[in-house]
């Protein structure tokens, strides 16, 4: 007996007198918590049959994380990443015969989900389950103002680590805020959610007052407008002109948003940082054995007076280059179908004629990779 | 720098790393160098005011000791008054006041210049100056033995957790935890999460989500129902505790990990069964300041009915008058004077009607705790309006709207909202331990900690909305 009693005081005297154990055990749960009920694909599923099609930033983002969990199949993928314009542009449900059959496709779309944020997110899942990745990207890729966006997209430490490396200590600055935000949400999935979460939440099923639940709003909450200069109006009312009777309700809505969104595009700094973050995506898919498509989005053709014409042109050379250096394809629109206004659904997404015209065309560009 | 931002939890991660790896000299100017660094990312010109405190405060303390002669005393004492409550007058009324003036002036086409009414506040203010004060006081009334260390008087005046809104601490409880060696415990550092975790939970989940509903209400020109009006001030009511003592928690947190305990500010507040009560359990650290600095030195209770009553009124006042150059703040301390005037001249009454046990006592007592919280709430009000104006709309619209509005969509996320600070507050007072749930088995703890992190995570409006304290 006196033996049990020592080896049993000598093993309390080796434990820390005092450690918080519940602490470390509710740490524990949450770690297993965010990794293992967000990493499956049942609660994602439910939570998108609640998003409403109008929040399109949280469904995308939720629809991003089924489309991450869907390439653990064995199934060869075709992915296709890109903003809102690839969101809404393409579209495989609109095609009348599956070009590739036996192939699935991931898309991973949704508004503002640019080249810093398919760094991080390429970085993030495994490119070599994408046979082939199709990236559609316009001048909007480029010349967008570099600004972060921490709700609910991925935060890879190796994009952030690239980021640092490609921008200034001035911007890591003024954007620190930001960085750790998306620090965070590398390390914690819980926190990288919380946007879709919330927007599910009290105010959604106990409406605490309509006025309230405005500044929610996805549009406002997920695009800042790096450029606060306004839209002049006379470049405003001669695009009303020309689109006369051709906006819908909804497109009415979000018309003053898009326009300050296209007129930010301009050239400078962040347009090389921009670019070098495409070069690294292509780069990673190239390095995992996996093929790439670098598809031209298009723009409705009024709002081209918002910015400089020479950026579309620029976009072009880059991306023929880019696809020469890295031996990738580029559908470019010079060569491809026209678009007309009629085929948009406001200024920067296309309905549901021009996004089967969109699909067809880059469908029909991906049935002649040879390795599909 | 809020300390429900991202970048106060890198910065008190770096800090408590450094800080555990130092000896305890070098501990406190790492603490000094931090605080500084802490308050520099409000604004690093406002340094200089801490500083001028810090130096003055400092030698007027070693001059007072050094010295026996009551008239030089006085004069030592009179100026770190002037020079503290300078600092605070200047920059906390100058402005109140110059706009008072114009107002007043305008009619007659005079005009005050611009400078005079776009004087900055600069954050912390009220709580520093008050807490450097105290310790020159305590020396003059020889309650203390002066430091004669300038690092650790400059880092009791600075000491980052509690800078910018309290505890208001008393040199004689932390300037001796400075001058000692800290010892860091896995306990503190256990306690001190529990209360950065519940202080997080309050201000982010709680605090933040219910000021929606009364930021829609008491919005200037908002045309609120009088139902809604009332939801709005029970909101506010929990709103400004949670966000108060949501701060304090995190500060009292933060000061344990590094192995400081600082003062209790809160002890169940609307348990309080009368407003003398409520004082006793509410910003403990500014009541307990006015009454010993303020209240006493007045005369107290020593000096008659008569003057006990405008003593209590003069202090309530000041008081209100402390929290912000606003007619509101006065007009609220004014009420909470009138309150313990009224209480004090009732209370004979009172303890003769009061049932001594039994149900009707258990009853007594429940009124009494609900009769004090609609007191309060009714402050709230007061203090909540943008001016006296709003003051006198709202409780206009109480009595004369009884349209329900849309408090049938409010009360279940209010109640949501409120229901678990009030059931652990509940826990808390039948057990009388704040600390009760350390008493549950580490099963209970442990979900309770999970719950509260996922809530702060999910439901935890956007991290850096500042505090509601901040501004005074």
């Amino acid at each position: 007996m006196p033996r049990s009693s020592t080896s049993s005081s000598e093993r309390r005297s080796r434990l820390p007198v005092g450690f918080p154990w519940a602490g470390a055990l509710a740490l524990g749960i949450v770690l297993l918590l965010d990794r293992g009920i967000l990493g499956w694909a049942t609660p994602w599923e439910s939570l998108d049959l609640r998003i409403p099609a109008t929040h399109m930033a949280e469904k995308g983002t939720v629809r991003d994380q089924l489309a991450k969990i869907q390439l653990s199949t064995p199934t060869p993928h075709v992915c296709v990443f890109g903003s809102s314009r690839a969101q809404a542009d393409f579209d495989t449900s609109t095609l009348e015969t599956h070009p590739l059959p036996g192939i699935s496709f991931a898309k991973f779309a949704h508004p503002g989900l640019l080249p810093l944020e398919l760094r991080s997110l390429v970085a993030e899942i495994d490119p070599s389950r994408c046979r082939v990745a199709v990236l559609v990207l316009s001048e909007f890729e480029i010349y967008s103002p570099l600004e972060l966006r921490p709700q609910t997209f991925s935060g890879s430490l190796r994009a952030l680590t690239e980021l640092v490396r490609l921008t200034d200590l001035q911007f890591v600055w003024d954007q620190r805020e930001a960085i750790l935000q998306l620090a965070t949400n590398a390390l914690l999935l819980s926190y990288r959610w919380r946007r879709v979460f919330h927007s599910l939440g009290l105010e959604v099923e106990f409406p605490i007052h309509p006025p309230l639940v405005a500044p929610r709003d996805p549009l406002q909450a997920f695009f800042r407008p790096a450029d606060r200069t306004p839209v002049p109006p006379r470049l405003e009312r001669e695009i009303r002109r020309r689109l006369a009777g051709q906006l819908s309700p909804s497109a009415a809505f979000a018309f003053r948003f898009q326009l300050s969104q296209i007129r930010s595009l301009r050239d400078g700094p962040h347009a090389l940082v921009q670019r070098e973050f495409l070069r690294g995506i292509v780069e990673s898919f190239q390095a995992a054995g996996s093929q790439v498509l670098i598809a031209e989005a298009p723009l409705i053709e009024p709002a081209g007076i918002l910015y400089p014409a020479r950026l579309r042109s620029e976009f072009r050379s880059f991306a023929a280059k880019l696809a020469r250096d890295e031996n990738v394809a580029f559908a470019s629109l010079a060569e491809g179908p026209k678009f007309q206004d009629a085929d948009f659904q406001d200024l920067t997404h296309l309905g549901p004629a021009g996004a089967k015209k969109f699909t067809q065309w880059v469908a029909e560009r991906l049935s002649r990779i040879p390795e599909l | 720098m809020l300390f429900n931002s991202l970048a106060f939890a890198v910065f008190f991660a770096v800090v408590f790393a450094a800080y555990a790896l130092l000896p305890h000299r070098a501990r406190r100017f790492w603490l000094l160098l931090a605080s500084y660094g802490f308050y520099a990312s409000w604004d690093w010109r406002f340094l200089g005011l801490i500083w001028v405190s810090t130096a003055v405060d400092y030698a007027v303390a070693l001059r007072l000791a050094a010295n026996d002669d009551a008239h030089s005393r006085r004069r030592w004492i009179t100026l770190s008054l002037i020079v503290n409550l300078g600092i605070l007058g200047f920059f906390k009324y100058a402005g109140f006041f110059a706009e008072s003036l114009a107002d007043l002036i305008a009619p007659f086409g005079h005009a005050i210049p611009d400078f005079a009414l776009q004087v900055v506040l600069p954050v912390g203010i009220s709580f520093y100056t008050f807490q450097s004060l105290g310790y020159t006081l305590d020396v003059y009334r020889g309650q203390l033995q002066p430091t004669r260390n300038l690092l650790d008087f400059a880092l009791f005046v600075a000491f980052f957790p509690q800078l910018v809104a309290g505890p208001i601490e008393r040199a004689s409880r932390l300037l001796g935890q400075i001058a000692t060696p800290r010892h860091l415990s896995w306990e503190g550092l256990g306690a001190g999460s529990w209360l950065i975790l519940w202080g997080l939970f309050k201000k982010t989940v709680v605090a933040d989500s219910l000021s929606q509903v009364v930021d829609a209400v008491y919005a200037p020109g908002a045309a609120a129902t009088g139902p809604e009006v009332v939801l709005a001030t029970y909101a506010f009511a929990f709103q400004i505790y949670c966000d108060f003592s949501g701060y304090t928690d995190i500060a009292r947190g933060t000061a344990r990990c590094l192995g400081f305990d600082l003062m209790l500010n809160f002890r169940l507040p609307y348990f309080a069964t009368s407003p003398a009560d409520f004082w006793r359990r509410w910003h403990i650290s500014l009541s307990t300041w006015l009454r010993d600095y303020l209240y006493i030195p007045l005369g107290g209770n020593r000096r008659g009915s008569r003057r006990t009553l405008i003593n209590l009124l003069l202090t309530m006042l000041l008081g209100g008058l402390w929290h912000g150059a606003a007619w509101t703040f006065v007009a609220w301390g004014a009420y909470h004077g009138a309150l313990l005037i009224i209480q004090r001249l009732l209370q004979p009454t009172l303890d003769r009607l009061a049932p001594v046990s039994g149900t009707a006592a258990r009853l007594w007592w429940l009124a009494s705790i609900l009769g004090t919280f609609h007191l309060i709430c009714l402050g709230w009000l007061i203090f909540r309006s943008e001016d006296l104006g709003q003051v006198a709309h709202l409780l206009t619209t109480l009595f004369t709207s009884f349209e329900i509005g849309s408090t049938g969509d409010w009360w279940l996320p209010l109640g949501l909202l409120i229901a678990p600070v009030l059931a652990m507050q509940i826990l808390q007072a039948r057990s009388d331990d704040l600390s009760v749930q350390f008493r549950w088995p580490m099963p209970a703890r442990a979900a309770l900690y999970v719950a509260l992190f996922f809530a702060i995570v999910v439901y935890g409006e956007d991290f850096g909305a500042p505090f509601i304290y901040f501004q005074f």
